[in-house]
């Protein structure tokens, strides 16, 4: 008996889904959901979900070794993994020790603030004082970093990151952030990188890295500029 | 025949492994997920909270850190029973039990709460931030409604104009809830679900392990290196002190029985058939805005047998083998932000001249050949520490001279390290010395030395139970010492040749999850001058009384010593910070050197307190340096004593130590 073939349901089905637009491109604003609005601050093409790794902890003699004392503290250090040693289970003394695992890596947020529907959605969703510079350029934020005991003002906090980020393009020098800011959440950190307006990020790069090391915490995310439009207009 | 006897075994094997792989690629990977959302009672997600996956079926733990959405997630978990918990600051959730399955995925939400009460009343500050939030809600809602639409640009538009762009019928925006979809987070839940389109997570790209590339030789883990502690953890630490303990203890039986249990020619070993207290060090790091210290103690054998193999504390006043005996390193310095880090320290630091490390706890053998013991532990002076890149160290030093507290003739020592990191397998380690005239009593005698190990890790699978890991590692040494009537190639003067010709392997073989390791290994030397040679405690001969005359044990210029040795050691390491050492050493020298069953001490078994000279039968000093002299003086007194000294040396020690 013949059996009816179905398994090209399967590219059918895919295909529907990749022509299916993203919301931002022709919705008008007005009739975006809580839904809608979500995704654009969360899965959209000015935000994204990364996985960031997390660098090993040195023990003191590594850090000695490296020409350095004592651990690190503050922004991207707190919090991270666990800080102390594990106690193991008495009476096991012969057993294989068990692989402890620090830190597999940590859900951050990377999110285009200057990008014009981010601060749209963000006003619609009501979402109170984003962390956003002052001065013009564009601003990439990273949410989700652990709360540090580090206090300071967010320029001071922010200092020793701005060293440590970049936009790379293909073909072209990396930029550097003219300014780095970190501000304290409710539960976690959000750091700021303002980068200058003077890179004229245009349709023609393509794709954008942005990489960032916060501490222990590597971030690096790439950015499709060709998605990045906005009702027709490339939005950074 | 043999053919014959082949061919069937061929014919059975070579399907059967065919069959056997093909078995293992066709597999599916027997692993699930876990994953869910940590945050408070009424749903709001809790971001960066740590939650710890423990594996009841063997005690595996896995840490994972929720994100900013709360949302955690862990992969490739074992099928098996666990006890998932978060924890963030004060909150705590309660332990949720999951028996996962191969090929499931299981969400776990987990509801984290204080432990104790909290006031219920928001503090005046909270309250103050609210308000301020609450007016800047309505403020950036006042501006949308009024504000009309415009021309968006490439670049980002002054936040002052956001909402001018938003649309031409701000009154149809409809104003959302500040908090978006909640998860019922009223209790921790556990259910195992097929991913749905709803609980599907955007694609994010799994953690690559991140590597750090600016810290100097922080971008992998280097602990299985000879000469480093294995620790992967820190007991304890704080932003201004990070304390080290290490408590060293070790019985060797010498197969030679020395009737006074005292052995020569090792700087680890010293006394035979007796539990010994190797070293206590007590000690740590101070560190503050740049500022640095370091001190760590030696009370025990240390505290005696390293300080007799320097000289130079002879010379002058003020006794400085009493003054720093019980100090194995002691330097402060100041740590300059410059390049990948730059440190000028001064004091008293460790020597890694010879590759092994002052203390056993960090070798892979106790007893080391006589490249590394026969060669500096420790320096005096200063030591400028330079990172150009995170792979390379380049270190200087200007140091009071080899191995020494203080300068043994006016020639300071000049000396450095070069440390290379190529690749996370390898390790490259130089040392060079010059300059100094360290010869107590003997003016204008140079010496140089270099030293060069390569450190390889050849086998590595840590999560192995069998053989988990392989490395060797290799050095080589060259010096000589000239002027002062030796040279370093047998000069046309008739100046004899001083030098030094060495070298040293060890393979070191890790088992189950690195709780045992076995080490082979051995090195040979060729001394001619015996500069470098340790002096044998004969009638409590040291460096010092050496320099004057050795009666027995000869340090004439040309003097021969060759020697080699081999060991076999075993660890077992059941914790960290603890190891228990099983170790088997064969030495041999081409002249009398190592303590045989007669001993080295003078009857009745105490040092006469004149190493310089010959001694009697009965134990009195002769009063002459030179044999005839010593043979005609102890005539009445039965004779001249001689130290038993033997061409071999068989031992077997068992070590304790721990190191925090």
């Amino acid at each position: 008996m013949h059996r009816p073939q179905l398994s090209w349901l399967i590219p059918c089905s895919a295909v529907l889904l990749i022509a299916a637009e993203p919301i931002w491109k022709d919705k008008p604003i007005a009739s975006w959901t809580d839904e809608d609005t979500k995704q654009i601050l969360t899965h959209s093409a000015w935000a994204k979900t990364v996985v960031a790794g997390v660098t090993r902890r040195q023990t003191e003699d590594e850090r000695r070794e490296g020409g350095n004392m004592g651990q690190l503290t503050g922004v991207g250090y707190d919090g991270v993994d666990q800080r102390k040693a594990q106690l193991a289970a008495p009476g096991s003394l012969f057993a294989a020790p068990a692989v402890v695992v620090k830190s597999q890596g940590i859900r951050l947020l990377v999110r285009w603030e200057s990008a014009l529907p981010i601060r749209v959605a963000e006003v619609k969703a009501h979402v109170p004082d984003p962390p956003t510079l002052s001065n013009d350029g564009y601003s990439i934020a990273v949410y989700g970093v652990p709360s540090s005991f580090a206090k300071g003002d967010p320029a001071s906090l922010g200092k020793p990151l701005k060293e440590l980020a970049f936009l790379r393009r293909e073909g072209k020098k990396d930029v550097k952030p003219s300014s780095v800011e970190v501000f304290e959440l409710e539960d976690s950190v959000a750091v700021v990188y303002l980068f200058p307006l003077s890179a004229e990020i245009g349709k023609k790069d393509s794709i954008v890295e942005f990489g960032a090391m916060i501490g222990r915490i590597r971030v690096s995310q790439d950015f499709n500029i060709e998605e990045m439009q906005f009702q027709g207009k490339l939005e950074l | 025949m043999i053919t014959t006897l082949f061919r069937p075994l061929v014919l059975i094997a070579v399907p059967l492994w065919m069959a056997v792989n093909l078995v293992s690629v066709q597999a599916e990977p027997a692993v699930g997920t876990l994953h869910g959302i940590t945050g408070k009672a009424d749903g709001t997600p809790i971001a960066s909270a740590q939650v710890v996956i423990h594996r009841d079926d063997d005690g595996n733990d896995l840490t994972v850190i929720s994100g900013f959405d709360g949302a955690f997630s862990a992969p490739n978990l074992k099928p098996g029973r666990y006890e998932i918990k978060a924890s963030r600051g004060e909150l705590h959730s309660p332990a949720a039990i999951v028996v996962l399955a191969a090929q499931q995925d299981v969400k776990v939400d987990l509801a984290l709460a204080a432990t104790t009460e909290t006031p219920a009343d928001i503090s005046p500050a909270l309250a103050r931030k609210l308000e301020v939030m609450e007016a800047r809600i309505e403020q950036l809602e006042a501006e949308l409604k009024s504000k009309t639409a415009a021309e968006q640009t490439p670049s980002p538009a002054p936040h002052g104009d956001l909402v001018a762009t938003l649309t031409k019928d701000p009154s149809a925006i409809p104003i959302v809830p500040a908090t978006l979809a909640k998860p019922d987070m009223s209790k921790a839940v556990a259910s195992a679900t097929a991913p749905s389109v709803q609980d599907a997570q955007p694609t994010a790209i799994p953690a690559a392990p991140a590597v750090d590339n600016a810290t100097p030789f922080a971008d992998y883990d280097w602990t299985w290196l000879n000469g480093s502690p294995r620790n992967h953890d820190v007991a304890y630490d704080s932003k201004f002190f990070t304390p080290e303990i290490r408590a060293d203890i070790t019985w060797n039986y010498d197969f030679n029985k020395p009737s006074d249990d005292s052995e020569g020619g090792s700087s680890e070993l010293f006394r035979a058939n007796e539990i010994q207290l190797e070293q206590l060090g007590l000690g740590g790091d101070f560190h503050f805005d740049n500022v640095r210290a370091r001190f760590m103690t030696q009370f025990g054998e240390y505290s005696t047998a390293t300080i007799r193999n320097d000289g130079s504390y002879a010379k002058g006043q003020w006794d400085l083998a009493d003054a720093d005996r019980y100090l194995a390193e002691v330097y402060g310095g100041y740590h300059v932000n410059w390049m990948h880090g730059m440190n000028i320290d001064a004091g008293i630091f460790m020597s890694y001249v010879g590759l092994f490390s002052y203390y056993n706890f960090d070798n892979w053998a106790y007893q080391p050949s006589y490249v590394s013991s026969n060669t500096p532990w420790f320096f005096q002076g200063i030591r400028i520490q330079i990172f150009p890149t995170h792979h390379l160290k380049i270190e200087p030093w200007i140091i009071n001279g080899w191995q020494s507290y203080a300068s043994a003739n006016t020639r300071k020592g000049l000396g450095g390290q070069i440390k290379w990191t190529p690749f996370p397998w390898m390790n490259i380690l130089s040392n060079e010395y010059g300059l100094g005239h360290d010869d107590l009593y003997t003016p204008n005698r140079g010496r140089i030395h270099t030293d060069n190990s390569l450190e390889i890790k050849y086998f590595d699978h840590p999560e192995r139970k069998g053989l988990d890991k392989m490395a060797f590692t290799f050095t080589g040494d060259l010096g000589c010492e000239f002027g002062g009537g030796v040279s370093c190639h047998n000069d046309s003067n008739g100046h004899p040749k001083q030098s030094f010709v060495g070298y040293m392997l060890y393979d070191r073989y890790w088992f189950h999850r690195d709780m045992y390791a076995l080490t082979i290994g051995g090195g040979q030397i060729n001394n001619p001058g015996r500069y470098l040679v340790l002096i044998p405690p004969i009638n409590g001969e040291s460096a010092s009384s050496a320099a004057i005359n050795s009666p027995y044990f000869t340090f004439n210029p040309g003097d021969p010593f060759k020697a080699w040795d081999t060991s076999v050691t075993f660890d077992y390491m059941p914790r960290q910070w603890l190891t228990f050492r099983f170790e088997g050493d064969y030495r041999h020298a081409n002249v009398p050197y190592w303590s045989g069953a007669g001993g080295i001490t003078p009857p009745p078994g105490t040092n006469n307190n004149s190493p310089t000279q010959y001694a009697c039968m009965n134990g009195n000093a002769s009063g002459a340096t030179a044999l005839s002299a010593a043979s005609v003086a102890c005539a009445p007194n039965g004779g001249v004593w001689f130290p038993d000294l033997r061409r071999d040396e068989v031992l077997f020690d068992i070590d304790l130590m721990v190191k925090f």
